[in-house]
C-alpha cells in the first residue's frame, strides 16, 4: 500500500511539474544579420549587427523570454528562413522562435533570370551564396518562406522596401499580395514589420523596438504595431516610410497584439479565412 | 683574354636575364591565378566630380536641454493632456490614456514628441483631412506658437499615413489615408542636416485634429574648427565599404561585377536619434547613387540593381 501511495504521489508530482513547466513557459527570440556583403557584390552596412543584437539583448532581458539564436554574416543563411518543402530548415530556426529580427539588405531590382530578379521588395538578401543561395524570394513560382505554421508570430525585416507597393516603382515587379500578403507565406504568422521605402543603416532601431515592446522606454508596453512605428520614427527621417502587414481572421484579430508577457496576444489567424491589413507612415 | 672573359660573363648574364623574363611571361599567361568563384570586384564611376570643400569645418557642441516641470505643464495645456508628470531618469513623460508627451532632459539629447497612439497609423479613413497647403500653414503656425520651429528650419515635405485591407484572396476591400504629416528639416550654416535627430513636424488626423507633433533637435553652439578629410580621402573610405576595386582587365574577369555609380557627393552635418546623447554635431560626407551587380555562376545568371546612401565621417579618426 505504501509503495502504491508513493508511486501515486510521485506521479502527481511529475504531472504537476510538467503542467507548471507549461504555464511558466518560455518564449523565444532569434535574430540574423549581415554586415559583410562583399562576397555577393553589395556594400557592407556596418550597423546591422548592432541593430539586430540590440533587439535580441533587450528582449532576452525581459522575464520569460530567452534567446535561441544570434547568427551573423557568413552564419546567416537563407535556408533558415525557407520552408522545408523547398529544401529549407525554417522549422529549426525562424519558425522555432516567437519573434524574429533580420537586419541586412533588401532585394533590389533585377532581371528575371537566376535567384535574384525578384524585384524590389520581393525578398531580402544574405552575405553568402551558400546554404541554399543569397536571396530569400517571395515571388510567384518561387515563394520560399512559409512562416507561422510552427511557432513564429512576428518577424521584422529591417531591410529596404520589403513592404513596397507595386505602384511605388517600376522596379517593384509583384504586388504585395502576391509577395507576402497571402496564406502561403503568412501561415499562422501575425505580423511582418518593415519599410515601404529605402531605410538607413541604423544601430539603435532594434533596441528601441524592444524597449517600446517591454515598457523599458517610458513605462508603457506598446502593441507590436505601435512599438514598430515609434522605433522607426526615432531612427529615420521624413523621406522614409515604415510599414507593417498583419493577418487577421474572425476571432483572431491581431490589431492589439503585444509580445508575450506584455499584454494580450491573439491566437494565430486561420490561413483559410484570414484577411490582410497594411499600414504605412512617414517617419517624421 | 680578360676582355673575352668579361664579354662571356656579360653574355651569360644577359642570357640568364632574358630566360628569366621569358619564363615569367610564360607563367603569367599559362599559370594566371584563377579568381575564386565567389570573388566580387567593383568599379566606381563619379557621375559628377567630387565637391570642393573647405580645409576646416566647425564642430558644434550640443547644449544640454533645459526643461523643467513648468515647461511640461505648459506643453500639457498645449496638447490638452491631463495626468501626472512622470519624471524619469532620461525624460519627462505624460500619459493621458493613449496620448503621450515625451520630452528628453538627458544631457546630449534633443527630443520632444506628442503622440496620439490611438489615432496614428490606424487602419481607417480620416474624414476632412486638411489640404496640403492648409496643413503646411497650420503646422508652421502651431510649431512657431509653441517655440518648436526655429529659424534654421526648412519645409521638408508632406507625407501620408496610408492603409489597405485585402480579403483572403488578395482583393482590395478598402484603402485610404488616415493622416497627413508635414515635416521640417534643420540646417546648419545653410547645409541641410542629415540623420533622424534633425526634424520637426505635425500630423493631422480627422477634421484636422493634431494627433502628432515633434521637435527632434539638439541646441548647439560652435565649439572649434577642425580639419576634415579631403573628398579624395572620403572617396577612398567610401570604396572600402564595397568589394575590392579592380583594374579594368581584372574587373572583366570577375565572377561578380559591381558597378557603382556615384551621382551626388556633398558635405553636411549628421544628427543621431534625438533620444540618445550626442555631445558634438560633426561634419560628414554623403554619397548617393546606385549600383548594379551582375554575375554568372555555373548556369545561374544574376543581375540586381539598387540605390545607396552612405555616410562617411569627415573628421579624421584619432
Amino acid at each position: 500500500m505504501n509503495a502504491k501511495r508513493s508511486t501515486r504521489v510521485l506521479l502527481i508530482l511529475i504531472i504537476g511539474l510538467f503542467i507548471s513547466g507549461m504555464c511558466g513557459c518560455k518564449h523565444y527570440v532569434g535574430v540574423e544579420w549581415v554586415v559583410d556583403y562583399s562576397a555577393v557584390g553589395k556594400w557592407s552596412p556596418p550597423l546591422r549587427d548592432d541593430c539586430a543584437q540590440g533587439f535580441y539583448t533587450a528582449i532576452c532581458a525581459y522575464p520569460d523570454w530567452e534567446g535561441k539564436f544570434d547568427r551573423g554574416n557568413a552564419n546567416a543563411w537563407e535556408e533558415h528562413f525557407k520552408r522545408a518543402s523547398m529544401g529549407g530548415t525554417d522549422a529549426n530556426w525562424i519558425d522555432d522562435v516567437d519573434i524574429a529580427y533580420f537586419a541586412g539588405h533588401g532585394a533590389g531590382a533585377g532581371s528575371i533570370a537566376g535567384p535574384t530578379g525578384v524585384g524590389r521588395g520581393g525578398g531580402f538578401t544574405f552575405g553568402v551564396d551558400a546554404h541554399d543561395d543569397w536571396v530569400l524570394a517571395a515571388i510567384p513560382g518561387n515563394r520560399e518562406p512559409r512562416w507561422g505554421d510552427k511557432d513564429l508570430e512576428w518577424i521584422v525585416l529591417d531591410v529596404c522596401s520589403a513592404l513596397a507597393f507595386k505602384s511605388d516603382g517600376d522596379d517593384v515587379l509583384y504586388t504585395l499580395c502576391v509577395r507576402w500578403a497571402n496564406s502561403d507565406v503568412m501561415h499562422g504568422l501575425h505580423y511582418i514589420l518593415g519599410f515601404r521605402t529605402l531605410a538607413h543603416d541604423d544601430g539603435d532601431r532594434g533596441r528601441f523596438f524592444a524597449e517600446y515592446l517591454t515598457g523599458v522606454r517610458d513605462g508603457t508596453k506598446y502593441t507590436v504595431r505601435e512599438a514598430w512605428r515609434k522605433a522607426t520614427e526615432d531612427t529615420e527621417g521624413y523621406t522614409v516610410q515604415g510599414a507593417y502587414l498583419r493577418a487577421s481572421s474572425p476571432g483572431c484579430d491581431t490589431y492589439d497584439d503585444h509580445i508575450y508577457g506584455c499584454g494580450s496576444v491573439s491566437d494565430d489567424p486561420d490561413p483559410t479565412s484570414q484577411c490582410y491589413c497594411y499600414s504605412s507612415w512617414p517617419c517624421n | 683574354m680578360k676582355k673575352i672573359c668579361l664579354l662571356f660573363l656579360l653574355s651569360g648574364a644577359l642570357f640568364l636575364i632574358e630566360t628569366a623574363r621569358g619564363d615569367a611571361g610564360l607563367y603569367a599567361s599559362k599559370n594566371e591565378p584563377e579568381l575564386p568563384e565567389s570573388l566580387a570586384l567593383a568599379s566606381f564611376k563619379l557621375v559628377h566630380p567630387l565637391p570642393k570643400v573647405p580645409e576646416k569645418m566647425m564642430v558644434y557642441k550640443t547644449i544640454d536641454p533645459k526643461i523643467s516641470r513648468e515647461d511640461i505643464t505648459k506643453l500639457m495645456k498645449t496638447f490638452g493632456l491631463e495626468g501626472k508628470i512622470d519624471d524619469r531618469q532620461r525624460q519627462f513623460v505624460v500619459k493621458d490614456q493613449n496620448r503621450v508627451l515625451e520630452v528628453f532632459k538627458q544631457p546630449g539629447t534633443g527630443y520632444l514628441r506628442f503622440s496620439n497612439n490611438t489615432k496614428l497609423a490606424i487602419e481607417k479613413e480620416a474624414k476632412n483631412l486638411p489640404s496640403e497647403d492648409n496643413a503646411i500653414d497650420e503646422a508652421k503656425k502651431f510649431l512657431r506658437a509653441n517655440d518648436l520651429l526655429p529659424e534654421n528650419t526648412f519645409l521638408a515635405g508632406v507625407g501620408y499615413y496610408e492603409f489597405r485591407k485585402y480579403d483572403s484572396i488578395g482583393n482590395t476591400i478598402i484603402q485610404g489615408k488616415s493622416a497627413v504629416s508635414i515635416g521640417f528639416g534643420f540646417k546648419i550654416e545653410e547645409m541641410k542636416v542629415e540623420g533622424p535627430g534633425a526634424k520637426a513636424g505635425v500630423v493631422f488626423g480627422e477634421d484636422g485634429e493634431i494627433i502628432g507633433a515633434s521637435k527632434i533637435w539638439r541646441e548647439i553652439e560652435p565649439d572649434k574648427e577642425m580639419k576634415i578629410i579631403t573628398p579624395e580621402e572620403a572617396f577612398d573610405k567610401f570604396k572600402q565599404r564595397w568589394p575590392g576595386e579592380a583594374e579594368p582587365e581584372q574587373f572583366k574577369r570577375a565572377k561578380i561585377k559591381t558597378e557603382v555609380s556615384i551621382k551626388e557627393v556633398y558635405v553636411t552635418y549628421y544628427a543621431k536619434p534625438g533620444c540618445v546623447p550626442q555631445d558634438y554635431i560633426e561634419p560628414v560626407y554623403v554619397f548617393k547613387g546606385d549600383y548594379q551587380t551582375s554575375s554568372k555562376i555555373g548556369e545561374r545568371e544574376i543581375k540586381e540593381s539598387d540605390y545607396f546612401e552612405i555616410i562617411i565621417p569627415a573628421i579624421p579618426e584619432k
